[in-house]
C-alpha cells in the first residue's frame, strides 16, 4: 500500500470535517510506514511514547515534540546519510540535493508529493503555452529544480536561469518573448532596473504576464508597483527546502492557501497547541509523502491563520504573510542563516573578540551586516581582514555579506544573538 | 514515420555488423530528412537552395549533396529569425525547457535527451552515488548530463561548481562513487580534501570519474588514476550543446565510440565531401532528433574514424581524440595542415624569424608556398631549405613546393600562419 489522494480540484472543495477525515486516514498509513522505514522517526515516536496502530489522526500527536530545522541538522550528524528519516536507500533516490546544515534532502518520488506541486503551480496560474525564467538556484538546492520540475509537469517551457547574469535574463526574457517568472522578489525588481536602464520598455518590449516572487516578507509595496506600473500580476508561494511547495496565493489575494496533501497545524510557540483563526503561530506540517515522512515538521515560520472562507471558493486554510522566524534561524534573501553556519566560519578568526550578523532592510532588499569587534587594533590589516571575513563567512552562510562593519568594544552586547533581525517591512 | 516498434535497443545496434547497422542508420536517416524537410522551415530553404530534394537522400554518401550548416550559421539564422533560426520542428511552447549557449545561441532540450550515452541501459548506475558538478544554470551542460545519469539509474548530486569545501564534505558524507566535471575541479577538490587533512584515498570512496571539456586534461587524468586510484571512465565523451552526445568511451579506454542515434561523418570541412577512415576531417552530426533537426551539423572539431574491432564487442566506429579545430587547420593535397604542426616543425629553426605558408590551387593543384623572414641573412639558404623541407615532410606528411625569403616587417606580427587562397 501506498499513500493515495483524491484529485486535488476535489479536494478543495471540501468542507474541513471531510478534508480532515481523508488525511487522518492517510496519515495513520503514514505514521506506521516512517515508523518501519524511518529508524530515527521510530526513535521519536517511542521516546514520546506514541504507539503507531493507536494514532487514528492528528489529534493523537499532540504530545510529539516538533520536528525542527535544528533537529535536522542533528539527525542528519547521528544518522547518516539521510538523517534515519527517509524511506528508501540513498542509491533508490533520482537525486540528493544539499541544504545548509549540510542537510541532505531526498529527491521526492512520491505521487502525493508532486500532486501536490503540480496543484501549486496550476493554482498560481501557470499553464501549457507558458515560457517562463526559473530563477531559483539549481545547483544543491532542492528549490530550482523542484519549482522545474513542478512547472515542466504542468506543461510549461522552463528556462533554467539560476540566479544572477542581469542582463542576460533581460536578453533572454525579451528574446523568448518569456511570459512567466519565478524568483525572489529583489532579483525580479534587479532585472527589471536593468531593462530600463537598457533603454527597454517593460509594458512593449516584454511579453510578461506574470511573476510569482516570494521568499521574502513584505513584498506588498514593490508588487503593487509591478502589477500597476508594468502590468505584470503577482503571485505568491510558500516553500521550505525539507518538504518542498506547502502554500500558494490565489487570485483573491487574500493570504495563501495552504496545498491539498498537506496536514496543518498552526502552533503557538508559548503554549504548544493549536492557535484560532486570527491569532499568530507556528506552521507545523505533515505532507502526505511516503519518501520523506516528516511528521510534524515546525517550519519556524511564524503567521497568522484565517479560517474565514476564501471568495475563491477553495475551503482551505490559509496563512497570512510570514511574520518571523520561530528561534535564531534568520531568512534572509530566500536563504535561511543559523548561528551554527555562522560559529565554525567565525571560529577561523582568532584576532575576534565579538561578532553579530544584522539583517536589515533599506530600500527594500534584505541587507546582511557583519559587526566585528576585534580584540586589539595593533598590527592588524584591517583591508585585509574585511576581504577574508567578507569570503569566509559568505561560503559558510552561502549567502553574501553586504557589509563589514569593525565596532568599538561595547557596542555588540556580552549577551547576544549571534544573528538578529532588525528588518521593518 | 519509422516504426518505432521493431526498432532495435541502443546495446543491439552497437553490436551489429557494419552492414546491418549501416542499413538501420541508413533507414532512420531517410526518416528524419523527410521529417525536418517538412518540419523545419531552415532545412527545406537549404535543401531547396542548393537543388537537392529529401528523396535525393538514399544513402549515407548521398548526405554529401547536403551543405553543411555550422555554429556561425546557427548564430546568423537564429539572429535574423529568432530564437531557433527555423530549425525547430516544433511549436516552441511545448519545449521542456530552453538553454542558451554562449553565441548567444538557444538550444531546446530534446527528447532525446543528451543523447543515448554509450547504450547504456537503467542499471548501468544502479547502486552509486555521483556527483555532478557542472553548472545547472543557463547552458545545457549540468541538466543534460543529469538527466542522462538519471536515466542510467545512478542517484545524482547536483553539487554544480564553487563551494569546494562544501564539495569534499559531501564526498565524504555521501560516500560518493563517482564525479563528473571538469579534471581541474576535480584537483582542487582532492587538494582541498588533503588540505583539510583527509587522505583522499583512504578516506574517500570516489572510483571513478568522467571528465572533459577541457585542452590538456591528459595528465591530470593520469595522475587521478595512478595516484588516487580513480577509473578516468573512457577518457572522453564527446558532446555539443548543439547535438547532444555524439561519441562516448568505453571500458577499454580505445577512443569514443560514436552514438547509434545519429549519423556521424568525417569530411573535408573545405568541399563536405566524406573522407576515409584514417584520414582526418571535420565531425558532422545527423542527429536523429525529431524536435530540433540539425542536419549535417559541421562541429568545427576535427577526428577521425577508427574501425577495427574494439574489445569491448562494441562494432561501431571510434574517434581516438579530437584533434583540434577545423577553422586553423587547412587541407592540402588530402592532408591537414594545423599551425600546431607547423610550428614545431618551423619553430626549431633559430634563423628563422617569422613564417607564413600560403597554399593557392593554380591548375587544379594545390601549392604550397612558405615564406620566411630571416633572422640573420648571412647563412646558408639551400642548406636551411634542404633541412627544413626534410623536417616539415617528417612532420606534415606534405612536401612545400617552394621557399620565398622575404624582406624583414613583409609577414604582420599577427599574421595567419597557414592561408588558404585557394578559388574552386
Amino acid at each position: 500500500m501506498k499513500n493515495t489522494l483524491p484529485s486535488f480540484e476535489k479536494m478543495e472543495k471540501m468542507s474541513q470535517k471531510e478534508r480532515q477525515k481523508l488525511l487522518d486516514e492517510q496519515l495513520k498509513w503514514l505514521v506506521t510506514y516512517a515508523y518501519e522505514k524511518a529508524p530515527s522517526t521510530k526513535a521519536r515516536l517511542d521516546a514520546a511514547g506514541i504507539v503507531p496502530s493507536k494514532v487514528s489522526g492528528i489529534k493523537d500527536l499532540e504530545n510529539l515534540p516538533l520536528l525542527r530545522k535544528d533537529n535536522l541538522v542533528d539527525l542528519y550528524k547521528n544518522y547518516p546519510p539521510l538523517g534515519g528519516l527517509v524511506t528508501v536507500p540513498i542509491t533508490k533516490l533520482e537525486r540528493v540535493y544539499v541544504s545548509p546544515g549540510p542537510i541532505y534532502d531526498p529527491h521526492h518520488s512520491s505521487e502525493t508529493f508532486w500532486q501536490r506541486h503540480v496543484y501549486i503551480g496550476k493554482s498560481v496560474g501557470f499553464q501549457p503555452g507558458d515560457i517562463v525564467v526559473n530563477s531559483w538556484m539549481y545547483n544543491l538546492v532542492p528549490a530550482g529544480l523542484m519549482i522545474d520540475e513542478s512547472l515542466r509537469r504542468n506543461g510549461v517551457t522552463v528556462i533554467p536561469m539560476g540566479v544572477g547574469n542581469t542582463e542576460l535574463q533581460v536578453q533572454v526574457m525579451k528574446q523568448l518573448k518569456v511570459t512567466g517568472f519565478i524568483g525572489t522578489t529583489s532579483f525580479f525588481m534587479n532585472i527589471i532596473t536593468k531593462a530600463e536602464e537598457m533603454g527597454l520598455d517593460i509594458r512593449k518590449d516584454f511579453n510578461l504576464k506574470r511573476a510569482i516572487i516570494g521568499g521574502e516578507m513584505g513584498g506588498g509595496p514593490i508588487r503593487k508597483l509591478v502589477e500597476e506600473k508594468y502590468g505584470i500580476a503577482t503571485g505568491d508561494m510558500y516553500a521550505t527546502a525539507d518538504v518542498g511547495l506547502l502554500a500558494f496565493e490565489c487570485s483573491a489575494k487574500s493570504g495563501m492557501h495552504i496545498a491539498e496533501g498537506v496536514v496543518f497545524e498552526m502552533i503557538s510557540y508559548e503554549t504548544g497547541k493549536q492557535v484560532k483563526s486570527g491569532e499568530v503561530g507556528e506552521i507545523v506540517v505533515t505532507p502526505i509523502d511516503e519518501t520523506y515522512p516528516l511528521i510534524r515538521f515546525g517550519t519556524g515560520d511564524l503567521a497568522t491563520l484565517i479560517e474565514e472562507p476564501c471568495s475563491c471558493g477553495r475551503t482551505s486554510p490559509r496563512i497570512s504573510r510570514l511574520l518571523g522566524r520561530v528561534g535564531d534561524a534568520v531568512r534572509t534573501r530566500g536563504m535561511f542563516i543559523h548561528p551554527r553556519q555562522l560559529e565554525p566560519a567565525m571560529a577561523k578568526f582568532p584576532q575576534v573578540a565579538q561578532y553579530q550578523a544584522v539583517v536589515t532592510r533599506p530600500a527594500n532588499r534584505d541587507e546582511l551586516t557583519l559587526k566585528v569587534e576585534l580584540k586589539t587594533q595593533d598590527g592588524i590589516d584591517k583591508d585585509k581582514l574585511l576581504t577574508d571575513l567578507t569570503t569566509v563567512v559568505s561560503d559558510a552562510l552561502r549567502i553574501k555579506v553586504d557589509r563589514v562593519e569593525f565596532v568599538d568594544k561595547g557596542v555588540i552586547p556580552e549577551w547576544h544573538k549571534l544573528i538578529i533581525d532588525e528588518r521593518v517591512y | 514515420m519509422e516504426n518505432k516498434q521493431s526498432r532495435p535497443l541502443p546495446q543491439e545496434l552497437e553490436r551489429m555488423s557494419a552492414k546491418d547497422r549501416q542499413k538501420h542508420l541508413e533507414d532512420r536517416m531517410r526518416g528524419i530528412i523527410v521529417y525536418a524537410y517538412e518540419k523545419a522551415p531552415a532545412v527545406k530553404e537549404r535543401f531547396d537552395k542548393a537543388g537537392v530534394k529529401p528523396e535525393d537522400i538514399r544513402t549515407i554518401k548521398d548526405l554529401e549533396k547536403v551543405p553543411m550548416v555550422r555554429k556561425d550559421d546557427l548564430i546568423a539564422l537564429q539572429k535574423s529569425n529568432p530564437p531557433f533560426g527555423g530549425y525547430l520542428a516544433v511549436p516552441m511552447d511545448s519545449l521542456e525547457r530552453i538553454y542558451q549557449s554562449p553565441g548567444p545561441i538557444y538550444d531546446p532540450q530534446r527528447k532525446r535527451g543528451f543523447g543515448a550515452g554509450g547504450g547504456q541501459g537503467p542499471g548501468f548506475g544502479k547502486g552509486q552515488i555521483v556527483m555532478n558538478t557542472w553548472s545547472y544554470h543557463v547552458t545545457p551542460a549540468g541538466l543534460g548530463v543529469d538527466q542522462l545519469l538519471i536515466n542510467m539509474g545512478f542517484t545524482v548530486v547536483p553539487s554544480g561548481t564553487g563551494n569546494t569545501e562544501l564539495q569534499v564534505q559531501i564526498m565524504k558524507d555521501l560516500k560518493v562513487n563517482g564525479f563528473v566535471g571538469t579534471p581541474s575541479f576535480l584537483k582542487i577538490i582532492i587538494d582541498k580534501a588533503e588540505e583539510m587533512g583527509y587522505n583522499f584515498k583512504k578516506d574517500f570512496n570516489l572510483k571513478w570519474a568522467m571528465v572533459g571539456g577541457e585542452m590538456g586534461g591528459e595528465s591530470l587524468r593520469k595522475l587521478f588514476q595512478e595516484k588516487y586510484g580513480i577509473l578516468c571512465m573512457g577518457g572522453d565523451t564527446y558532446a555539443t550543446a548543439d547535438v547532444g552526445t555524439v561519441a562516448t568511451g568505453c571500458e577499454k579506454q580505445n577512443g569514443m565510440h560514436i552514438t547509434a542515434d545519429a549519423i556521424v561523418e568525417i569530411v573535408d570541412p573545405a568541399t563536405g565531401k566524406q573522407l576515409e577512415p584514417g584520414e582526418v576531417g571535420e565531425i558532422v552530426v545527423t542527429p536523429f532528433d525529431e524536435v530540433y533537426p540539425l542536419i549535417r551539423f559541421g562541429t568545427g572539431d576535427l577526428s577521425t574514424l577508427v574501425d577495427e574491432p574494439c574489445g569491448c564487442g562494441r562494432t561501431t566506429p571510434r574517434l581516438p581524440k579530437i584533434m583540434g579545430r577545423s577553422g586553423e587547420a587547412v587541407r592540402v593535397r588530402g592532408m591537414f595542415v594545423h599551425p600546431k604542426q607547423t610550428d614545431e616543425a618551423i619553430g626549431r629553426f633559430q634563423e628563422i624569424k617569422k613564417y607564413q605558408l600560403v597554399v593557392s590551387r593554380p591548375q587544379d593543384r594545390d601549392e604550397m608556398v612558405l615564406k620566411v623572414e630571416l633572422a640573420d641573412q648571412a647563412i646558408d639558404k639551400e642548406k636551411l631549405k634542404n633541412n627544413l623541407d626534410k623536417n616539415f615532410r617528417d612532420l606534415c606528411k606534405v612536401k612545400f613546393d617552394r621557399m620565398d625569403f622575404v624582406a624583414a616587417g613583409s609577414i604582420p606580427n599577427d599574421a595567419k600562419k597557414i592561408v588558404d587562397e585557394r578559388k574552386y
